[in-house]
Parts: structure tokens; C-alpha cells; sequence
């Protein structure tokens, strides 16, 4: 049976000794060699082979997110795993468009870690369950914005009293708010419509069915 | 290497403006002075009423012999100032027993002229004062008017220039309220050439243009003039070279209808020093050769040393340096004893640059070396005179609206006498003008307090934004200050207490694979529960402490986290808009921006029981807009008070520039928005 070579980069010795460690126990995994920074890992796998290589994102000087481009752009055929403790969907997102297969957060279960590896080292993606979740809430919620940001339910009240023909004055009365307010809103309705002024406002208002 | 250009003539007559026009008319003037008194100088101001008081019924007879002797001693001045002294002496002790106090009075003023000029500048003071208490126990306040111009002038020699200012303005408010305009168009030159020389330009502008207008009135064209040479320096000095040209054009057909030496080669040699500042140098030659033309017919070395300098000047920017080398050689000879600095540093340095182009470094060296030590001894008085004019320009704040105050009163009660003449013309309309003018009174008083009102609230204004720019700039400090801390913190919870924990784990991990026996203890699967709580815990005060992705990818993807967050923790949907192109110029503003809308969302989750949240924002033109608005039980903003956290919001968006707007109603949620000034996207 082939030997899966792993490479550790990880500015922590003790997470470094912990991973080496518990993946010796396993028969099909050896580990190759580690390194502290970004820059000793690319010297060092300038001569040296490695399957699969365990990232940290946070490293001192170049940090593992362009490490993770680097390796890949130099060695393509290697894998690269995130090791973090990020949990946020921005490191997330960038490890994976740098090109990583996976993504464990640092707190991984020695199982999920060894599964991980053995399905990078197999061609597939490997997220644990948390990251798995925060990529899809991204992708359902706040990634796939609108270009044009939605009218506000005070707005859309503004707007209605505009559409009726109401002054500055007599919207600010209404609302129990100061006509500088007013004039906020409506300089926020005509950036979101795109409209040049109050007529064109009602005109567009009219025409995207929002009254 | 060497500083490139020097302009000599403005300092040097500004310096000196008020005493070589004194020069000139004791010099030419003084043999007719005893005929034609109205010809005296400005320094000699003092001569000029009382010297009319020989005519006056009221002197004793016995006064025609003490005039006499004073005249007598004025002639003899120049020629011999210490027989003068002897004689001014004389008269005061025989003014003693017979009582002509305006005499003894005289006498001290006219002693003090005398020591002036011998450069004894205490005891110039001490007679000037003494004067000045014999001509108060006389009730001669056009004497004391004098002693204080010419105290003026001492102070101004010995480059006191606030005293100065002082006591011109005591001798100014004194003639003003004689109404005495022959004394006050030499009175207003002289302060205006003092407050140029401090560079108090506007002020200087004002009273040297009060001159020019009252020597018009009277048809005074000298005294027009020097106010017109005085205006044009400080033209110069402000680099306003097409007003200087313009001034001195008019200036020059003036002084050469009456063919005024002294004002034909103060015109020129500044003219030259316009010219050469626009680099017309085959202009500025020729003027500085007319100055000095004029500088040898006055015979005067001060003049005569400038006029060679300029040309000096003239040809070495016209790259003749032969030419520039033999009149600058003259300025050095000159200058020698005259001590008219700024042409003497003018000359060292133009004679370094020259010895320094033909190959003498040794020679230009030792030019250096001179122009150092004089240009140290400049420097100070150059401080000098900015820190005067910053204490002027303090000081006369208040100074400047009693004047103008007196003035305006002057002026009311002058246009009263004028219409006195009517009311003897007609009762009925006197009447009506009597009316008119106590309505114009009125409402001029009332503009004056209007105008006093809007001064005071300006000033009032002014200290308040003092004081809040001094308030931002704490605030930001220790925002700022507030912020490293936390982003340290959150470092060291994030790196160090994160990779041990880390560490922790994998370990605990380990021994779950090598021993079995493990496996089945709860307290086991409990500790390693424990654990992730734990990490999980440090990974979110890390991240509210100071989001790592704020610092690696920017406001839009660290906001995009937050949300994300709170979503994942709450029951409430946020609608986040942030458009892909913000980019802030500060990444403080980001770090405040962040937080601010950080600590608006906290507090709806905490307070408002909301399922949405909508978050904009917006670039319109140069303005960030940001909306956050839930729909939650909404509260009454009028009875709202103020947390830890919405005072941290306030701070952050006044430090900002921006200003809150808070809307709600009870069950109708809120919203809070606020605009912050940004660059203008292209």
C-alpha cells in the first residue's frame, strides 16, 4: 500500500508535535517534515514530496492563504488541507477559491482529521460539519445580494407619503420626524431607484409595482 | 548649497520707513523749518503745533524770547545737538520762573528728539515722559499726542515693536480727537509700517490706507505717497507683485511732479525688487540703476549701499558676474559701517556664490562663514518680530473695536454738528432731521450691538469649535488607544490561548486512539467537550474583541462574518448590503464603522425581540450612508437613555464626522442611520 506523505506548516510547535503525534499511529500515513513559516515550507518542498499538506492560516509574514495559491501553483499536484481556528465564512471562502480541498478547524477530532487526509489524498473535498454549514449559510443568505440594495420599511413609508403628494414638511409631521430625516430618505429612495428627482421617483416607484 | 534669493529692500525699508522720511525733510527743510514749520518730520512731529503757539495771543511776553531760544536750539540740531541740549536746558529752568509751562514742555520733548538721535534711547524715553507730565499739568494734549508718537518711534528703534504699537495708537486716539489730520497721516503711516514690519498685512493695509485717504482730503501728495510706497511693500511682502507695480506707477508720477528725491529712490529700488522677484531682471537693473541715481543725489550711504546691492543683484541674475562682483564688492565696502544687515548678507552671499563659480572655494568659504554669523543674528530678530506680531494681533483684537467704536462716534457726533446748520435754517426741518438722525443713530447703534452680538457669538463660536476639535482628538486617541488593546488581545487569546487549547485537544485525541479503555468515560467525552466549549469560547471573545477578517479582507467580508454570527446564534435574519467597491481611505474608519454597526445589531439582539435586521450601506457622491433597521418592539427615542454602548456609537460616529439618526415608535421598530463624509468615487 502506498504511504500518504503529509507536511505540517504551523507556527505552533505544540499543535506541530500534537498532529505528529497522533498520525504516526497510522499505518498509511507518515509525516514528511514541518515547518513554522510559509517560507521554510516552500524551501522545503522545493526538494522534497509531499501528498497532503496541513495549512494554518495564521502564520508570521506571508499567511496561509497565499501559501495555499504558492504550494499549489508550484506543486499542482499536491493537496492542501486548512488547519484553523477560524470558523468565519471569509477565511473559509478564500482558503477554498486559493485552491484548498479542505477545511478542519483546529479543534478537530483525531478521527476527522485522519478521514480527512485519506479523502484529500483520494482526489475528493473535505469539510468538517461546522465549515460545511458556514459555507452553505453563506451561499443561501448574504452571498447572493442584490445589486441594488432593498427599499427599507421606513423608506417604503416615505415614499408612499411622496407618491401622495405630501410636502417635506407635512411627512416629517406625520412620521414625528425632523424634515432633515426626510430628506435623508429621500435621498436614499433616488440612489436605490436610480431616479434624478421626486417626479422620477414616483414614476419608477410606480413602474417596479413598490406602491 | 546657498539659499538662492534674498530681497533685500523690503525689510530694510520697512525697518526704517518712518525715519528716512524724517531724514529727508530735516535735512532739506530744517534751515527754512523756522519759516516754514508745516514742512516738519515725522519723528519732529512734536515741532509742528508748538512751534504755533509763538503765534498765539495768549503767550506771555516774555515767551517771544523763550521761542526764540528754542528756535534757536531746533537750528542747531544737527550741527551741534549738544549746544541744542544746553539750550532746551536753559529754557526749562527759566520756563520755572517765568510760567510758561508749554515751553518747559516743549523743551523736554525737543531734548528728547535730541537723544534720540545721538541714539540714547533711555534718555530720549525719560525726557519724552517728562514732557508729556508738564504738558498734561498744561492741558497741551497736542504735545502729549507728540510724545507719544515719538515714543512710538523709540520703541520702534529699539524693535519693541508692541510698545510701539501702543503708544502710536495713544497719540492717534489723542489727534483723532483733535480732529488733527496733518499730524494723523503721519501718525497712521507710521503704525502701518510697524504692523508690516511684524507682518500684520491686513492691519498694516488699514491704517496705511487711512493715511492715504486723509493726506487726499488735504491735498498732502507727499504724504500720499509715502502711504502709497508703505501699501506697495506690502504688496511685496505678500506677493501681490501686479498691486505693487500698479501703486508704484501712480506713486512715481507723484514724486516726480515734485521731484522728491528720497520717494523716487524708495519707488524704484522697491520696483526693482518686484521686477527681480518675477525674474525681469533687465527691468530690475534698470530701476535699481534709477535708485541709485536718487540714493547719490540724497548723499545717503544706507540708500546708497541698497542701490548697489539691487544692481549687484540685477546683473548677477542676469549672469554677468563681473559687473555683479564689482557692485557687490561696494556694498561689502559700504555697508561696512551702516549696518543695513539684510544688503550686507545679500552681498556676502552673492559674493560666495561668485568666488564659489570662478573656482575660490577658500574665498567663498570665508563669505560663508560671515553670512552664517550675521544670518543667526537675523534669524532672532526675525522671531522677534513674528512673536511681536502674534501678540499685536492678539492684543489689538480688543484694541481695534474700541477704535472703531471711538471712530464711529467721531463720526456720529460730526454728522450731529453738520446738521446743527440746518436746524438754524428751519425748525420744521431740523425737526425732521433731528428725527432722521436719531433714528440713524439708533439704528446704527442698534447694527453696532447687532454687529458686537455676531462678533461675540462668532468668537463664542470659534472657542466652542476649538474645543471640540480638542474633545475629537482625546476621543480619537483614546478610541484608537481602546482599539490596539483589543486587537492585541484578541491576538493573544487567538494565537496563544487558541494553540494550546489546540494542542490540548490533539493530545486528549491521541490518547482516545491508543487507549481504548477511554472510551467509554463520560467524564472523558466530557473534558474533551469541555475543551471545544472552551476554544469555541476564546475564538468568539477573539472575534468580537477585533474580527481577524476586519484586518486580512475589509469592512464588507468582516460584516458579512458578524452577521453570519449572529444569525447562527439567534432566531433573526439580517439583510446585509454592502456594495463590493467600499474601500475606505483610513482603516481606522473601518475598524469605527465596523464596531459602530458591531454594537447597533448587539443592541437589537439584546433589546429589540426582532426577527429582521436590514444593514446598508450606501455611497452617494462623497458621503457613506448606513442604515440599520429591525422591526422589532421599537422604543420611544425621546425618553431613550444612553448606554455604555450607544455613547461608545456616538463617540465613534462624531469621530467620524457624521451625526446619528435615531427613528422609532413603540411596537413599530427602529432605525438608525448616519452619513460620513468619504472620497468622491471616480
Amino acid at each position: 500500500m502506498k504511504k500518504i506523505g503529509i507536511y505540517i506548516v504551523d507556527d505552533h510547535e505544540m499543535v506541530v508535535n500534537g498532529l505528529i503525534s497522533m498520525l504516526d499511529s497510522e499505518a498509511d500515513i507518515y509525516v514528511v517534515g514541518f515547518a513554522l513559516n510559509a517560507e521554510d515550507a516552500l524551501f522545503f518542498l522545493k526538494n522534497n514530496r509531499a501528498e497532503v499538506i496541513l495549512v494554518d492560516i495564521n502564520l508570521p509574514k506571508m499567511d496561509g492563504i497565499s501559501l495555499c495559491k504558492e504550494i499549489l501553483q508550484q506543486h499542482p499536484h499536491t493537496s492542501v488541507i486548512a488547519l484553523s481556528s477560524f470558523d468565519d465564512a471569509s477565511f473559509v471562502k478564500q482558503m477554498v477559491r486559493g485552491g484548498a480541498k479542505g477545511y478542519l478547524l483546529k479543534n478537530t477530532s483525531g478521527a476527522e482529521l485522519i478521514s480527512a487526509i485519506r479523502a484529500v489524498a483520494n482526489g475528493d473535498e473535505f469539510f468538517s460539519e461546522t465549515i460545511r454549514k458556514v459555507l452553505l449559510s453563506d451561499s443561501f443568505g448574504r452571498g447572493q445580494q442584490s445589486f441594488i440594495p432593498k427599499i427599507t420599511r421606513r423608506e417604503k413609508e416615505v415614499l408612499l407619503l411622496i407618491t401622495e403628494e405630501y410636502t417635506t414638511k407635512d411627512i416629517a409631521e406625520k412620521l414625528f420626524i425632523s424634515t432633515a430625516t426626510v430628506e435623508t430618505h429621500r435621498l436614499h429612495l433616488l440612489h436605490k431607484l436610480g431616479a434624478k428627482n421626486t417626479a422620477g421617483l414616483v414614476k419608477i416607484a410606480i413602474q417596479k409595482g413598490l406602491i | 548649497m546657498i539659499k538662492s534669493e534674498r530681497y533685500t529692500e523690503i525689510n530694510k525699508l520697512i525697518n526704517f520707513k518712518g525715519f528716512e522720511r524724517n531724514q529727508r525733510t530735516t535735512k532739506a527743510m530744517r534751515p527754512k523749518s523756522l519759516s516754514a514749520i508745516t514742512c516738519l518730520c515725522i519723528l519732529h512731529l512734536c515741532l509742528y503745533t508748538p512751534h504755533l503757539s509763538i503765534a498765539q495771543p495768549s503767550a506771555a511776553p516774555d515767551s517771544s524770547a523763550v521761542n526764540s531760544m528754542l528756535d534757536a536750539a531746533t537750528a542747531l540740531e544737527i550741527e551741534n545737538p549738544d549746544s541744542a541740549l544746553a539750550i532746551y536746558q536753559e529754557v526749562i529752568s527759566l520756563s520755572k520762573s517765568i510760567p510758561y509751562i508749554v515751553a518747559r514742555g516743549r523743551s523736554r520733548l525737543y531734548s528728547g528728539i535730541v537723544h534720540s538721535d545721538q541714539g540714547r534711547y533711555d534718555e530720549a524715553i525719560a525726557s519724552y515722559l517728562k514732557s508729556i507730565e508738564v504738558f498734561e499739568e498744561a492741558g497741551y494734549d497736542e504735545g502729549i499726542g507728540s510724545a507719544f508718537v515719538n515714543l512710538g518711534n523709540i520703541e520702534n528703534r529699539k524693535a519693541q515693536y508692541g510698545k510701539a504699537i501702543a503708544y502710536y495708537l495713544d497719540g492717534i486716539r489723542i489727534f483723532e480727537s483733535l480732529g488733527d489730520t496733518a499730524r494723523l497721516i503721519y501718525a497712521y503711516a507710521n503704525v502701518g509700517a510697524v504692523l508690516s514690519d511684524v507682518q500684520q498685512f491686513d492691519k498694516s493695509l488699514i491704517y496705511s490706507k487711512k493715511s492715504m485717504a486723509l493726506s487726499r482730503s488735504v491735498g498732502d501728495s507727499l504724504g500720499l505717497c509715502d502711504a502709497m510706497v508703505n501699501i506697495g511693500l506690502v504688496y511685496i511682502r505678500t506677493n501681490q507683485l501686479d498691486s505693487a507695480k500698479a501703486i508704484y506707477d501712480a506713486a512715481s508720477q507723484i514724486a516726480q511732479a515734485y521731484n522728491d528725491a528720497q520717494l523716487l529712490y524708495l519707488i524704484n529700488n522697491n520696483r526693482s525688487t518686484v521686477f527681480s522677484k518675477e525674474e525681469q531682471h533687465e527691468k530690475a537693473l534698470s530701476y535699481a540703476k534709477k535708485s541709485l541715481k536718487y540714493a547719490e543725489i540724497l548723499n545717503n550711504p544706507v540708500y546708497v549701499s541698497n542701490a548697489h546691492g539691487a544692481i549687484g543683484q540685477a546683473y548677477y541674475n542676469l549672469g554677468n558676474p563681473d559687473s555683479a562682483k564689482y557692485y557687490i564688492a561696494m556694498v561689502l565696502q559700504l555697508v561696512e559701517n551702516d549696518g543695513s544687515v539684510e544688503t550686507y548678507m545679500m552681498g556676502l552671499e552673492k559674493m560666495a556664490m561668485l568666488e564659489d563659480a570662478a573656482g575660490n572655494a577658500e574665498a567663498a568659504l570665508g563669505y560663508l562663514k560671515r553670512l552664517k554669523i550675521l544670518e543667526e543674528e537675523d534669524a532672532r530678530l526675525r522671531q522677534k518680530k513674528v512673536i511681536a506680531g502674534l501678540e499685536i494681533a492678539y492684543e489689538s483684537e480688543k484694541k481695534d473695536l474700541a477704535i472703531s467704536e471711538k471712530n464711529a462716534e467721531l463720526e456720529r457726533n460730526q454728522a450731529i454738528l453738520a446738521k446743527r446748520n440746518y436746524l438754524i435754517a428751519g425748525l420744521l426741518s431740523a425737526l425732521v432731521f433731528t428725527i432722521l438722525i436719531f433714528a440713524l443713530i439708533r439704528r446704527s447703534l442698534r447694527q453696532k450691538r447687532k454687529i458686537a452680538e455676531q462678533d461675540a457669538s462668532l468668537n463664542k463660536a470659534k472657542l466652542i469649535k476649538l474645543a471640540k476639535q480638542k474633545e475629537v482628538d482625546n476621543l480619537r486617541a483614546m478610541l484608537e488607544g481602546e482599539d490596539k488593546e483589543r486587537s492585541r488581545l484578541a491576538k493573544d487569546l487567538h494565537d496563544g490561548l487558541g494553540g494550546m487549547l489546540s494542542a490540548t485537544k490533539l493530545r486528549f485525541s491521541n490518547i482516545q486512539l491508543r487507549h481504548r479503555e477511554f472510551n467509554g468515560s463520560a467524564d472523558y467525552a466530557e473534558a474533551l467537550a469541555l475543551i471545544d466549549k472552551t476554544s469555541v469560547e476564546a475564538r468568539r471573545i477573539s472575534h468580537n474583541l477585533m474580527p481577524g477578517a476586519l484586518e486580512k479582507f475589509g469592512l464588507k467580508e468582516a460584516l458579512n462574518d458578524f452577521c453570519q454570527n449572529i444569525e447562527a446564534s439567534s432566531s433573526i435574519a439580517i439583510s446585509l448590503q454592502v456594495p463590493d467597491i467600499l474601500k475606505m481611505d483610513d482603516p481606522r474608519s473601518e475598524r469605527n464603522i465596523y464596531r459602530i454597526i458591531q454594537e447597533l445589531i448587539n443592541n437589537v439582539v439584546k433589546h429589540a425581540d426582532a426577527t429582521e435586521i436590514i444593514v446598508q450601506l450606501m455611497q452617494i457622491d462623497s458621503h457613506l450612508h448606513t442604515t440599520v433597521e429591525d422591526n422589532g418592539t421599537g422604543f420611544n427615542p425621546v425618553e431613550m437613555v444612553d448606554g455604555l454602548g450607544m455613547r461608545s456609537i456616538r463617540s465613534r460616529i462624531n469621530l467620524l464626522k457624521g451625526n446619528l439618526i435615531i427613528e422609532s415608535n413603540i411596537s413599530e421598530g427602529s432605525s438608525f442611520q448616519f452619513a460620513i463624509p468619504v472620497n468622491e468615487r471616480k
